[in-house]
């Protein structure tokens, strides 16, 4: 590709040559002489720097490695430090003397120290090597794509560019929970917990005593405290621990509404690492944990277990759920291309040039006729020869009156003998002119303007994307013509690579696109499906936002009393929007205002108090919509005897473990 | 040898007056271009035109010591009228035999090469110092930093290959001037050149010379540029990879049915908006 500086000297040059050779060889051959030789020296140039790029920069490879603790790894850890190698290297038999390598970094991430770019020498068989460090913050992907190349000559008349696609993702796991897991690795006591000896307080047959209470009928004579009984002088048994372990079953929710937010930072990841937190702690615990992910279609399930394995399979499970991104439904497709063509054109420059994914003018010719009004140009164009065809063909009657019109029109626009038959024939042609002018400026307007742009970057993307799918010719005009596919296959290309979309919150009656209703439905099913399976003490904590369902929480309701007549416990833990106050500060009475002076006997009167600014009434009302639901909401639930617990966005794990803590340890006691 | 671009120290960064000097990469191409721009003095001054030479080192060295990107564009503007009108002012002095006599003269070769010289080595400290590869984007960041090429990637013997290129395209030059000015073109011949016959301008019963000489050489550039076309296309032919091959096909494909296919999906779009508003009958 010839540079602006090239493009420059090439000019100059033919000018110099042109002038030289043609006008001035009888005055000097210098300027024609000088011009040879630095054609002379273009072209070598660009022969030289299209062989380098030919014979090695086609043949450049990438080659990368993740290294976390000093060794390659398949997946990192959230919130720990990790280093990308990468080598790029040629076997073609040239050097590229000057190339510019950097390695696009993935979303999402913390650049920490290190070199993602560079510049380099690339003999044959020599790497370039680049080394930097990152840091995932959140659980979720991790997706390299590849490094992009640029090569010039030493001059900068001639510039390559390409893509060393090399995409591989790797999961982010959770981070592994500090506070419980130190407390259970720093040998406190001498030897893990067997299994089931937790503090549990449950009545049941273990070996820890529980609780003391009145005798029953039918309680077992070994279980009455004799001393006790003899104290108060009535019959008291004696209660102890259960030694079943918990069996912990979350159930997260994976709903469209739940992935909204940057990459990393969604109330999805927040609660997964929440989840995450909950899980090695009951696994820390010796206790069984499950997993349950729902969306608004289905429910995926992992039973519980307890293994190490178990516990890493589900950390994955929670990383490739945390890296869900929104869909696109309802998004404009303009909004899409704008997002989707720049990054199409750094990942794919050789299927985005204009030598191979082409747009022809014809296709940008706007056509006349999808107009209805177009069929009237139509005919004005064909007027002489239907004119022509009614004469010879038509009875007289048809064209008669016509004929004898127009004669008349030409008899009033000449007033004059002599000029009527040019007139006649002026006035037969002039439509066609005028049609035909009409018509080519209507279709010439496609080539230039907006929607020339527009068009050519949707055809080009949708080749692209036809040619990854495999649906040919066919899937590009299915792609350029309906908005609903496109949006959809330009929304998966950039959920994959974890770029974040414009997504409209509400829909075009204003309400709230995002609220999900019909994920109720799955998480209830499994909620019962959960029971239905159970044994004994099961813990289920629902994360989930579930706040603004409202009447469409009913089958959630139902499924807790369900779990709860069971004798199970349920927890719902719900993520509390950033920027939302608590609703307990909300209910808090405001400040006692300082006391008004004594009002005077006359006042002047006040200008009318200045109306808030309409942001922030709408702030205001939104958050008071948001705890009427949130209330209503914990009503519902808290009915059932499940508990409601508000996740901030500063909440740390450790809070929601110590709720559990409290939780498992209070209802135990009822 | 691969080297990382920042490994050089700050005071022989070349992106600094001092360090254009210090750095040694920098420095001896800032003294190839000075030696080139004093040839080209050398060789006006012989033809008599001081003036221009000394314009030419003055605009040349500024060019090429303040990072001018417009310098070489200028020099070669100047070149030009200073080799029309040596003295500076009209009117020029007239050679019946100026072709004949500026074959293979020794001052021309040695003009167009340090030209060729002067040209690279103010390319490159360009390069060095300010601007190696364009930017990506039409209007990049104001803090983005600019591209150059280390210092530390300059190869040994660089200087003495542009040494050599500079002497070899200057003879190419050459070498076509000659054939430019001994063949001429007859369009009405079976073979269309001949060798020219006749002295000085004019000729009776063909192209007049100065249009055979514009025949002559666009059709040599016009027979190299295809040749190349020929050897380069072929070559990336060869390396182009199933997705390019791909993309192509798929692309000629959609180029010769893209109208049918409008017309079909034109007509689903319809079938579909009656499909969901069937009382309407209309499209969406």
């Amino acid at each position: 590709m010839l540079t602006a500086r090239g493009w420059w000297f090439l000019v100059v040059v033919a000018f110099l040559l042109a002038l030289g050779a043609l006008l001035l060889t009888s005055f000097t051959v210098v300027p024609a002489v000088v011009g040879l030789a630095l054609l002379a020296w273009f072209a070598f140039e660009w022969a030289v720097f299209q062989t380098r790029v030919l014979s090695a920069a086609t043949r450049l490879r990438l080659t990368r490695r993740v290294v976390q603790g000093g060794r390659d790894v398949p997946m990192v850890w959230a919130g720990l430090a990790f280093e990308v190698r990468v080598r790029v290297e040629h076997d073609g038999a040239a050097t590229l003397p000057f190339a510019l390598i950097e390695d696009r970094l993935p979303q999402a991430t913390d650049f920490l120290d290190g070199d993602n770019d560079g510049a380099f020498a690339l003999p044959p068989g020599d790497p370039a090597r680049l080394a930097y460090r990152l840091r995932g913050p959140a659980p979720g992907v991790l997706r390299f794509e590849g490094a992009k190349v640029r090569v010039a000559d030493l001059h900068g008349f001639f510039y390559h560019r390409t893509f060393l696609r090399d995409e591989a993702e790797y999961l982010i796991l959770p981070p592994l929970s500090d506070a419980d897991g130190r407390q259970r690795a720093d040998k406190r006591f001498n030897t893990l917990p067997p299994p089931g000896i937790h503090r549990l307080r449950r009545p049941g047959s273990g070996g820890e005593l529980l609780d003391l209470r009145d005798y029953r009928p039918g309680d077992p004579p070994k279980m009455i405290a004799w001393k006790a009984s003899a104290r108060r002088d009535r019959l008291i048994t004696k209660e102890y621990e259960s030694d079943v372990p918990v069996r912990c079953v979350l159930f997260l929710d994976t709903s469209e509404g739940m992935r909204l937010g940057p990459p990393g930072d969604t109330p999805l990841s927040r609660m997964a690492a929440v989840a995450s937190g909950l899980a090695q702690a009951a696994a820390g615990n010796r206790d069984l944990v499950g997993l349950t992910t729902f969306d608004e279609h289905e429910s995926k399930r992992t039973d519980p277990a307890r293994t190490k394995l178990h516990t890493i399979n589900l950390l994955r499970r929670l990383a490739e759920v945390s890296a869900l991104q929104p869909g696109t439904a309802g998004t404009p497709a303009d909004q899409l291309t704008r997002r989707a063509y720049p990054l199409a054109q750094e990942l794919y420059p050789e299927l985005m040039s204009r030598r191979v994914n082409a747009m022809p003018l014809g296709r940008l010719w706007l056509p006349l006729l999808d107009r209805w009004w177009g069929w009237l140009v139509l005919l004005a164009v064909l007027y002489p020869a239907l004119m022509v065809g009614a004469v010879f063909n038509a009875p007289r009657w048809v064209w008669k009156p016509w004929v004898e019109a127009m004669a008349m029109a030409a008899e009033i626009v000449t007033r004059k003998k002599g000029g009527t038959w040019v007139n006649f024939l002026i006035l037969m042609v002039l439509p066609v002119v005028l049609g035909g002018l009409f018509w080519l400026i209507y279709g010439v307007r496609g080539w230039v303007g907006e929607r020339r742009l527009r068009l050519t970057r949707r055809k080009r993307l949708a080749a692209v994307f036809a040619l990854h799918d495999g649906t040919g010719p066919a899937g590009i005009e299915r792609l350029v013509h309906d908005d609903e596919v496109y949006a959809g296959r330009v929304g998966r290309f950039l959920q994959e690579r974890q770029i974040r979309m414009p997504v409209p919150l509400y829909d075009d009656r204003g309400r709230y696109r995002y609220r999900c209703p019909g994920k109720a439905r799955p998480l209830a099913e499994a909620l019962v499906r959960a029971v239905g399976r159970a044994r004994d003490n099961e813990l289920y904590v629902i994360l989930a936002d579930l706040a603004e369902l409202g009447p469409d929480l009913a089958p959630v309701v139902r499924a807790a009393r369900v779990a709860r007549a069971r004798h199970h416990h349920v927890m719902v833990v719900v993520p509390w929007p950033a920027g939302v106050p608590s609703p307990d500060e909300a209910d808090r009475p405001p400040p006692a205002a300082a006391p008004k002076p004594k009002p005077r006997a006359w006042q002047p009167p006040r200008p009318p108090a200045r109306p808030k600014a309409l942001l922030s009434v709408v702030q205001a009302a939104l958050t008071r919509q948001y705890h009427e639901a949130f209330r209503a909401f914990r009503r519902a639930v808290g009915q059932t005897g499940a508990t409601v617990v508000r996740v901030n966005d500063g909440d740390p794990i450790q809070v929601v473990l110590d709720r559990l803590d409290r939780l498992r340890g209070m209802r135990s006691r009822r | 040898m691969t080297t990382p671009a920042d490994v050089e120290p700050d005071a022989t960064d070349p992106a600094t007056l001092r360090g254009l000097f210090r750095n040694p990469a920098a420095r001896d191409y800032v003294f190839v271009g000075l030696g080139a721009l004093a040839m080209v003095f050398v060789v006006l001054f012989q033809k008599g035109s001081d003036l221009g030479g000394l314009m030419l080192v003055l605009v040349g060295a500024a060019g090429l010591v303040l990072r001018w990107p417009a310098a070489p564009i200028f020099f070669l503007l100047l070149l030009l009228y200073f080799s029309i009108f040596p003295f500076g002012l009209p009117p020029a002095d007239e050679n019946p035999f100026e072709i004949e006599d500026g074959r293979f003269r020794v001052t021309d070769l040695v003009l167009a090469a340090a030209v060729v010289v002067y040209l690279a080595s103010h390319y490159r400290v360009y390069g060095l110092t300010a601007l190696a590869v364009p930017a990506e984007t039409k209007y990049p960041r104001k803090d983005a930093p600019p591209a150059r090429r280390p210092a530390a990637l300059v190869r040994r013997g660089e200087v003495a290959r542009l040494f050599y290129t500079a002497a070899a395209v200057a003879v190419a030059g050459q070498l076509v001037w000659l054939f430019a000015t001994t063949v001429e073109v007859d369009p009405t011949a079976a073979f269309p050149l001949k060798a020219a016959e006749r002295r000085g301008r004019g000729a009776a019963d063909g192209l007049p010379p100065g249009l055979t000489r514009f025949v002559l050489l666009a059709g040599v550039v016009g027979v190299g540029a295809l040749l190349a076309r020929l050897v380069f296309g072929y070559w990336r032919l060869r390396r182009m990879t199933p997705a390019e091959g791909g993309m192509i096909l798929q692309d000629e494909g959609w180029n010769e049915t893209r109208r049918e296919r409008v017309r079909l999906e034109t007509w689903r779009f319809w079938a579909r908006g009656r499909a969901d508003d069937p009382k309407r009958g209309t499209t969406r």
